[in-house]
């Protein structure tokens, strides 16, 4: 399922992110929570088990269920992070 | 150094941060005013980020031309403000725990701060404004560990401050006034609400409205406004209702969801389930105080038995019971924006007094022209959680193999094993289980944890103990905390 993008809106300027190794469009002001839904990218972390994956779930900052690694760094909060142009991130660790 | 030094913190940049920031500045006292958001406006105020704006030029609303004078009260009170930081601890002059008996308002507080432009890490202010907030508090039911569940809040964001549609097909479920607002912002913007369900039945507590709208008979068409969006759109409303279940899988999302009735107590009625095709639902019952700061100060909480919740306890001039701290917003009981307004400058009048920027007698008015209007919203507000309320029978959705806290993976079946076992408090199931231990610090678990207490272990939310907080109450990575550099405090 991808969450769509409103029309009627100017967007900034669109950068390639770069998800699991996909690229991934996204627009200066974007969280890169959104540009990860709008590509249809809804899992986020994969979970301890028993449970598979998480999502996002809150949308501000305070249930760390959206935690993917950014360049490198773990546990950064994707609802929370605007992406960057060039931005690497892994959602499995 | 003395540029880090304030007469008065707030912490919280919605509606009550900002009444509080503009009543202090306009009094001469030095504020900082910190928010955790890369903007000003709480959960009430959201706009698009500055980068976007609509094609069409639109004339702005009511509301977005309030929020755009307070921002521009703001820039220009001579507040300092300080956007996308958190504060993750607060310590006295010294470095230490704060207590009652020490006398802060003369020393002061240190506050810790994540993502902070300021060098060290920490700024000192002499009294605390404190407002941060209520978060969206969802139950445990089958499938909510879906890609497209999500909260009523996290929908609004997505919408409002990022242009960003969930889905397609969306059931919007719960209970709480957010609920009609956001299926109302939902349809507007073409998506499909499939249902709007509701535990509450449709007439629950209207007899009490005539009393509670005393004198806010505004509140009527506000809520008549989301109500003629949802008819126009034909949006089913479906009172006593609740979602069962989400049908998915991680790499689909949500497909449907399982829908019924619910009695007067909540629990599900057999046989009333029906399946109904959607892509998302955004589900919460009513919400959560953020209490964690106020609980890592050791200040005295009581329960709210309308919101099943506990709130910081505080006085009428918002005064809590540590000297120098005061509270405003939804988190003193979820009043909703007018109350969190008229808070924020009970408490902003409270601590001028107290730093003696102003003068007893210079207050009195203020606070006489404040209470009333205060116990007047609150009196709204009681109305509202009363029909509002949680009922205990939904925590009869959960399966055993449902997640209950999902940063420490524990399922429900878990947690019932314990209170069938005799676990009988919060710290109990805390030792047995890990609930509270994981990356949310228990914003979510443990006031789910409250209720299956009450609910399965007979033991009334009013006599339970509140888990400790200690500080860093958000997870913060080592280097910040080695970063940390605390300042002299000014005289």
């Amino acid at each position: 399922m991808k969450a769509i993008r409103l029309p009627g809106i100017t967007r900034g300027a669109s950068f390639e992110i770069e998800v699991d190794g996909q690229s991934v469009t996204a627009y200066e002001g974007e969280t890169l929570a959104t540009a990860m839904l709008a590509a249809g990218l809804g899992a986020f972390a994969t979970h301890a088990e028993p449970y598979p994956s998480s999502r996002l779930f809150c949308g501000m900052g305070s249930c760390f269920q959206c935690l993917v690694t950014i360049d490198g760094q773990p546990n950064c909060q994707a609802c929370r992070t605007l992406a960057r142009p060039g931005m690497k991130v892994e959602t499995r660790s | 150094m003395t540029g880090l030094n304030y007469d008065i913190a707030v912490i919280g940049g919605g509606p009550a941060g900002m009444a509080a920031v503009q009543v202090a500045t306009s009094a001469g006292a030095s504020v900082v005013l910190i928010d955790d958001a890369e903007a000003l406006g709480g959960h009430y105020y959201k706009e698009l980020p500055p980068t976007c704006e609509p094609t069409q030029p639109k004339r702005l609303s009511k509301k977005e031309t309030k929020f755009h004078h307070l921002k521009q009260m703001i820039s220009q009170c001579g507040a300092h403000t300080l956007l996308g930081a958190r504060v993750w601890g607060i310590f006295d002059a010294s470095g230490a725990t704060c207590n009652a008996q020490s006398t802060h308002a003369e020393t002061g507080f240190s506050l810790y701060l994540e993502n902070s432009t300021i060098e060290g890490g920490v700024i000192n202010a002499r009294s605390l404004i404190l407002a941060p907030g209520v978060y969206d508090r969802p139950l445990p039911f089958p499938g909510w560990e879906l890609p497209g569940v999500l909260t009523p809040g996290a929908v609004q964001n997505q919408l409002e401050k990022q242009g960003l549609l969930p889905g397609k097909r969306v059931l919007v479920a719960g209970s709480g006034p957010l609920q009609m607002v956001v299926a109302a912002a939902l349809s507007r913007q073409e998506a499909e609400v499939v249902a709007l369900l509701d535990i509450s039945a449709a007439l629950d507590g209207l007899g009490d409205m005539p009393s509670a709208l005393g004198g806010l008979w505004s509140r009527i068409p506000e809520g008549l406004d989301s109500m003629s969006v949802l008819l126009k759109h034909g949006v089913p409303l479906l009172f006593r209702h609740a979602v069962y279940r989400a049908i998915g899988t991680t790499e689909t999302g949500v497909q449907a969801a399982v829908i019924g009735k619910v009695d007067a107590q909540g629990h599900p009625i057999p046989g009333t389930e029906r399946e109904v095709q959607v892509d998302t639902i955004c589900c919460a019952y009513g919400f959560v105080p953020s209490i964690a700061m106020t609980l890592h100060l050791g200040i005295q909480h009581r329960y709210d038995g309308n919101l099943a919740a506990f709130v910081p306890d505080f006085d009428q001039h918002m005064q809590t019971s540590l000297p120098g701290v005061y509270v405003a917003g939804d988190v003193t009981g979820v009043g909703g924006k007018p109350l969190a307004e008229i808070q924020g400058q009970l408490a902003a009048y409270s601590a001028l007094e107290l730093l003696g920027k102003i003068t007893s007698q210079a207050a009195a008015p203020h606070y006489s022209r404040l209470l009333p209007k205060a116990q007047r919203e609150e009196r709204f507000a009681r109305f509202l959680w009363k029909r509002y309320r949680l009922r205990p029978g939904l925590l009869d959705l959960a399966d055993d193999d449902t997640p209950f806290c999902f940063c420490e993976a524990v399922p429900v079946g878990v947690v019932r094993g314990c209170l069938k076992d005799g676990a009988c408090d919060l710290f109990g199931l805390k030792l047995r289980t890990r609930l509270g231990m994981g990356n949310c610090q228990g914003r979510y678990c443990i006031p789910n944890a409250a209720l299956f207490l009450a609910a399965y272990g007979g033991k009334p939310l009013s006599q339970l103990d509140l888990p400790s907080i200690r500080p860093p109450i958000f997870p913060v990575r080592l280097g910040d905390i080695a970063a940390v550099q605390p300042l002299p405090q000014s005289e």
